[in-house]
């Protein structure tokens, strides 16, 4: 290597170990999945358990729905798909708190709905039924009997459709300060911002499940 | 893969860092009702001010007050010159409302009536004395009373205006902890819930209302010079708290509708109830038959599917979307968030 070459490769090398990788922009809407090959109608066998492994009070899940989900053809479109089966428990015990996640500019299009184990339908939700709840516009219901699955697909009438918000948010901070006289004074302080949002409902996203037993664990009734 | 490992310990992390806290949603399927009897007395009649956030200036000059004093000492007294000053803004506030008549009481507990009766709901008042805003009433029970009746209290624990921090705006809040009870039987709780419009930290599982961006005021002198639209922003605020607690009452009616369509259908049509109930308006025999057989294999093979499924989970999670965020929650994930863990109260 040459005096020269190696002055070039060292400057490439700085260069590379100085510049910053910028981050990832948070995902963006998926606003169509038309070209996405769909069966017509979901998949029994493929669900997602949300019992937990080990008795708890709560557990909460998280469901990407990401462009590997699996999708159904509806007659207003593909839709993606997510089933979950209902952790076993005592009748009315539970608390089901499910939707589609807010992230940074998306949400995903959640409609949910209850079927039971032969894929029936056991109960639908209205659009008054989703409220903001936690990071997500979910829905809220005690399982009952014969309730199996959670069905949670994208909506295409809902996706494209976009709200925008602002938030107050505070934050608490541990402070110190010279006092005198060889005294530290320590306070804390709150300190606020306001955030503005713009997300737009998409086919993609995640989908937040937080389960609560009202009696007994989940899975485990007393 | 770890974009959404990332992506799912974030969103429990959140949630994790809430005080637990259950709702219990209500069912007009376990328990109809047809009458609610309102207890008088939700909010108070005058708005408050919220200052949350510690002011700079202030705790200069509680610095410059206080040298030589201990640490928690320096707190109090910024706590104090924070307080004086909230005190006259919320005098001010206060008076810039009354100027236009503003009474917030009249208009939730009229918004409330409203959003009710649009959902047939027959309606009573209850008038208790109440000790609190912020505690809902011990209830006795009314014997005499019919089993489609219900109580329903709220203990609004404050609506007004509220600022957190030198660099934002007051914006309108309001807290509400809503209950409703048999009326016959006070103990039995059908619906417990909380709703606070412009929460400053995102609650766990209760609902929360943003705010409307429009009504944001710099000072205090703003809401001064133009009250009319503060009374405005803050019947927006009442009025949607009102309308989500009359969401929350919301009937069950899909549930007996279905159920009778899918007995109706139960053989041949009702296998593929996906997209609403698309499957089921418009039956598809072919449909239909594809799945029938999917449908016995889980019903007769449910535990080991469940027992596959699971080593699908740590086996093939870039294949299976939507199982890596369960590991995250498993005490088993390498780095799982601890505070998750504490969350779901593993025992």
């Amino acid at each position: 290597m040459t005096y020269n070459n190696s002055i070039a490769l060292s400057v490439i090398i700085l260069s590379a170990a100085c510049a910053t990788t910028p981050s990832d922009p948070p995902p963006s809407a998926v606003l169509d999945i038309s070209a996405k090959s769909c069966g017509p109608s979901i998949d029994l066998e493929d669900w997602i358990a949300l019992q937990p492994e080990k008795k708890r009070k709560q557990h909460s899940v998280v469901v990407p729905v990401n462009s590997e989900a699996p999708c159904f053809t509806s007659e207003t479109g593909n839709r993606n798909y997510a089933l979950m089966k209902l952790p076993d428990h005592g009748k009315d015990e539970l608390v089901i708190t499910i939707g589609g996640y807010k992230e940074a500019v998306r949400t995903l299009a959640a409609s949910v709905t209850i079927l039971r184990e032969d894929g029936s339908l056991r109960r639908a939700f209205e659009d008054g039924d989703y409220m903001s709840r936690s990071n997500a516009r979910a829905i809220q219901f005690r399982p009952r009997e014969q309730d199996h699955f959670i069905l949670v697909e994208t909506d295409p009438a809902m996706v494209g459709d976009a709200v925008s918000t602002v938030a107050q948010n505070l934050t608490s901070r541990q402070n110190s300060v010279y006092a005198g006289g060889g005294y530290t004074a320590s306070y804390s302080t709150l300190r606020g911002s306001e955030t503005s949002s713009h997300r737009t409902y998409s086919h993609e996203g995640a989908v937040l499940v937080r389960m609560q037993a009202l009696s007994g664990h989940i899975g485990i009734p007393e | 893969m770890l974009k959404y490992f990332v992506l799912g310990s974030t969103i429990l992390s959140t949630a994790a860092c809430a005080t637990p806290y259950t709702p219990i949603p209500f069912d007009s399927d376990i328990t109809p009702v047809e009458t609610i009897q309102i207890v008088d007395d939700s909010f108070s009649d005058e708005p408050t001010t919220q200052k949350l956030a510690t002011n700079g200036q202030n705790m200069a000059s509680a610095m410059a007050a206080s040298a030589g004093l201990a640490g928690a000492l320096v707190g109090a007294v910024a706590a104090g010159v924070e307080a004086n000053i909230e005190a006259g803004q919320r005098r001010r506030i206060q008076d810039a409302l009354d100027t236009v008549g503003f009474d917030g009481e009249t208009v939730f507990d009229e918004a409330l009536a409203k959003a009710l009766t649009e959902r047939d709901y027959e309606l009573d008042a209850l008038s208790i004395d109440r000790k609190s805003y912020r505690q809902l009433i011990d209830l006795e029970p009314d014997e005499t009373a019919a089993v489609d009746m219900a109580t329903l209290d709220i203990a609004g624990a404050g609506y007004g205006y509220q600022l957190i921090g030198g660099s934002t705006q007051w914006r309108p809040f309001v807290s509400a902890e809503v209950r409703l009870t048999s009326t016959n039987d006070p103990e039995n709780i059908l619906m417990l819930n909380r709703v606070v419009y412009n929460p400053v930290a995102t609650p766990d599982v209760i609902v929360n209302l943003s705010p409307e961006p429009k009504y944001g005021f710099v000072s205090v002198d703003d809401i001064e010079a133009d009250p009319q639209l503060a009374a405005e922003g803050l019947t927006v605020a009442l009025v949607s708290t009102a309308e989500a607690i009359a969401q929350l009452l919301n009937r069950t009616t899909i549930t007996g509708i279905a159920a009778e369509v899918a007995d109706a259908a139960s053989e041949d049509e009702v296998v593929a109830t996906v997209a609403g109930t698309d499957a089921i308006k418009e039956p598809n025999s072919e449909v239909n038959s594809e799945m029938s057989e999917p449908i016995n294999a889980v019903a007769e093979a449910e535990p080991q599917a469940q027992a596959e499924a699971s080593e699908e989970t740590e086996a093939t999670t870039d294949s299976a979307p939507g199982i890596e965020a369960d590991d995250a929650k498993t005490s088993d994930a390498p780095e799982a968030d601890p505070e998750v863990e504490n969350d779901n109260n593993d025992v």
